[in-house]
């Protein structure tokens, strides 16, 4: 094969992977795109057929729906009446629960994770895997004993309530990955830093945690986006107080008619402090993904 | 500087495992020890005992006049190099290498100038900038050396420092250590399964195997009077030979005959009182035994093989059923297949108790 034909294959190569790209990244993102259209249409643009996807040339973007899940929302058919809405608070309440639930669960689950890598624990295996366990069962079959539970210790409704499950619910993953990720730092770093002269917390602080910085934070993307995205406990457990976005979401797809426009803006500012953090992450992602498969 | 003592040493693990049995060892004030032994031996164990890192079941350990047991490895005043070398791989050359004086608050115009003064003694000062990653093997076995030296502690201690080195950056850096040990003239621990470093470092060399201590004297005591048949077996190369005998009378003989080897009466009578069976070992180093095509010898064997190496030719001889190794000067011109007679050097061989296995002379 002379040197022409293989440039001339590489460049279609290259063709076809661009092609085969672009054709993955329309399949998963035009959903979205629609989804963040659709919440700047006003009622009569978003049922339109067939639909419109220029905007400023199919239809006029407007900040209606924006402006009644933020601030206030009719609520009779003829634009007569209205109250306020109570998306605000609900979001407020999503960060600082979800925000709480990761920060904790993450800093519980990498000490006890790290105990279990470096220490000899008497029936250590039966531990991770009772600590597995919690997840074994369909989440939804715990409902009622915890609605009860909950009810007799006077949990519902309340911040701490909600937080303690969320944490519940990610620990056992933050404690199976990071014992993983801990596993993988040998251990000499911190007898090195123990013989010179560091306490054992102050080793794992400077040495061993700027290690595993990226598979931590992999994780904690997780564990945040568990606690941001549940419905059934916090729709069951906290319907008066405490309240995330996602039972609202629920709510404000309306009776008697959907609101997609709601339901568009709604889901507009609801995924997007996920995509921003994300994003701003990206590339300890990748790292912590592929932790460990880079020989040490 | 300082003496560093273990007395009575012993761990053992949660498993059950005697790593360390009863292990008592004294490198007196600045010497260069070398614990030798195969893996798995309790050298490392020792080491990381006298480091703090590990908890001793038993025995003392003491740092100058100082019982260090229940001192944490920081307050041990020791520094430790590590296989791996164990740099931090999120900090520089040198901020691993100023490291351990950050821990005790120094100065950072006083850190700059004994990190430079470190990175210039150690030839490292153009790699400072550049994170472990991204070094040669042998620029982080230096930095790793730096961050050692730069407190000036009283002990080394080193756990096979240069195993990870490819050999001709081995041989350099076996010489460089050693000069840079003695100009510091800080007690040094230093733990290798490779004789060669053992025999060309060390001052004395501690023998281990399966936690027991075999024996400590400098190279050519273990090379030429190992205290034990696996002191015997596993310096030198080729290692000793060992042939099994009995004594009759003031000679000892071999299985078949084809060895007979006489004692003076002083010497085959110490061996008869100390002995704890009939079963004895014969030890002979292969430069120890002469050859020669006549009828005249200790034993008679033939050729099986004969290897020159340039400087010296080495043979193999069958003899009962084992192949005793020979090495000559490289003008012996004896062919494969040849009847030979071989002479001991009375003065330079062992006897070794076969049940014991103790040397008796």
């Amino acid at each position: 094969m002379n040197v022409q034909n293989r440039q001339t294959r590489s460049l279609l190569g290259r063709i076809l992977f661009w092609i085969a790209t672009a054709l993955i990244l329309v399949f998963f993102l035009f959903p979205i795109y629609w989804i963040l259209i659709t919440a700047f249409k006003d009622r009569p643009d978003i049922t339109q057929l067939p639909p419109r996807f220029v905007p400023w040339v199919d239809f006029q973007p407007t900040t209606f729906n924006f402006h009644e899940i933020l601030i206030e929302m009719e609520v009779s058919q003829f634009g007569t009446a209205t109250e306020q809405s109570p998306f605000l608070g609900q979001l407020f309440n999503s960060v600082i629960i979800s925000g709480t639930a990761t920060v904790v669960a993450v800093i519980l689950g990498t000490l006890a994770a790290y105990a279990f890598s470096r220490f000899r624990i008497k029936g250590e295996g039966d531990l991770l895997f009772f600590i597995l366990s919690t997840r074994m069962l369909p989440p939804v079959v715990t409902v009622i004993p915890l609605f009860l539970m909950f009810t007799e210790l006077g949990m519902r409704n309340t911040f701490h309530g909600i937080t303690l499950l969320y944490i519940t619910m990610g620990l056992p993953f933050v404690v199976w990955m990071m014992k993983g990720f801990f596993d993988e730092v040998p251990h000499e770093f911190e007898e090195a830093a123990m013989i010179d002269g560091y306490s054992r917390l102050e080793a794992i602080w400077r040495i061993v945690i700027p290690e595993v910085i990226p598979p931590m934070l992999a994780t904690a993307v997780f564990v945040l986006i568990t606690a941001w995205n549940e419905f059934v406990f916090v729709q069951l457990l906290n319907p008066l107080g405490y309240t995330t976005v996602t039972p609202f979401l629920y709510a404000v797809v309306g009776y008697g008619r959907t609101e997609w426009g709601r339901v568009a803006a709604t889901t507009v500012v609801f995924v997007s402090p996920i995509v921003i953090f994300t994003f701003l992450v990206r590339k300890y992602l990748l790292r912590g993904v592929t932790f460990g498969a880079v020989r040490r | 500087m300082a003496e560093v003592r273990i007395e009575n040493l012993v761990k053992v693990f949660p498993n059950g495992t005697r790593a360390v049995n009863d292990v008592s060892l004294a490198a007196p004030d600045g010497e260069f020890l070398v614990l030798l032994g195969p893996s798995g031996c309790g050298k490392t164990t020792t080491l990381r005992c006298v480091a703090g890192l590990e908890r001793q079941t038993s025995g003392d350990i003491y740092i100058g006049e100082r019982v260090v047991n229940d001192l944490p490895p920081g307050e041990r005043d020791i520094a430790f190099v590590f296989q791996f070398y164990a740099l931090y791989p999120h900090l520089s050359a040198y901020d691993n290498i100023a490291f351990p004086l950050r821990a005790v608050g120094v100065a950072a115009d006083e850190i700059d100038r004994r990190v430079m003064r470190v990175a210039e003694t150690l030839r490292i000062k153009h790699v400072l900038r550049k994170r472990p990653r991204s070094m040669s093997s042998g620029e982080q076995q230096r930095v790793a050396l730096g961050r050692a030296v730069i407190r000036r502690p009283q002990v080394f201690l080193m756990d096979e420092p240069l195993t990870n080195l490819d050999a001709a950056l081995r041989s350099d850096m076996r010489v460089e250590l050693k000069h840079l040990q003695r100009e510091l003239g800080v007690t040094t621990l230093y733990v290798t399964h490779d004789q060669t470093e053992a025999m060309t470092m060390g001052e004395r060399i501690a023998v281990m195997q399966l936690g027991d201590l075999q024996q400590v004297g400098t190279p050519l005591e273990v090379y030429q009077y190992p205290a034990t048949l696996f002191v015997a077996s596993f310096i030198g190369d080729p290692p000793m030979n060992l042939i099994p005998v009995t004594l009759e009378g003031d000679a000892l003989q071999g299985a078949s005959g084809h060895l007979s080897l006489a004692l003076a009466p002083d010497v085959a009578g110490a061996i008869r009182q100390k002995q704890s069976g009939p079963g004895l070992v014969l030890g002979v180093r292969a430069e120890d035994i002469t050859l020669s095509g006549g009828d005249e010898g200790d034993m008679r064997g033939e050729v099986t093989t004969r290897e020159p190496l340039g400087d010296q030719a080495l043979y193999s001889v069958g003899l009962d059923g084992q192949f005793i190794q020979i090495t000559t000067a490289p003008t012996t011109r004896f062919g494969v297949g040849d009847a030979i007679s071989l002479s001991i050097d009375r003065s330079r061989m062992r006897v070794f108790d076969a049940a014991t296995e103790r040397a008796l002379v």
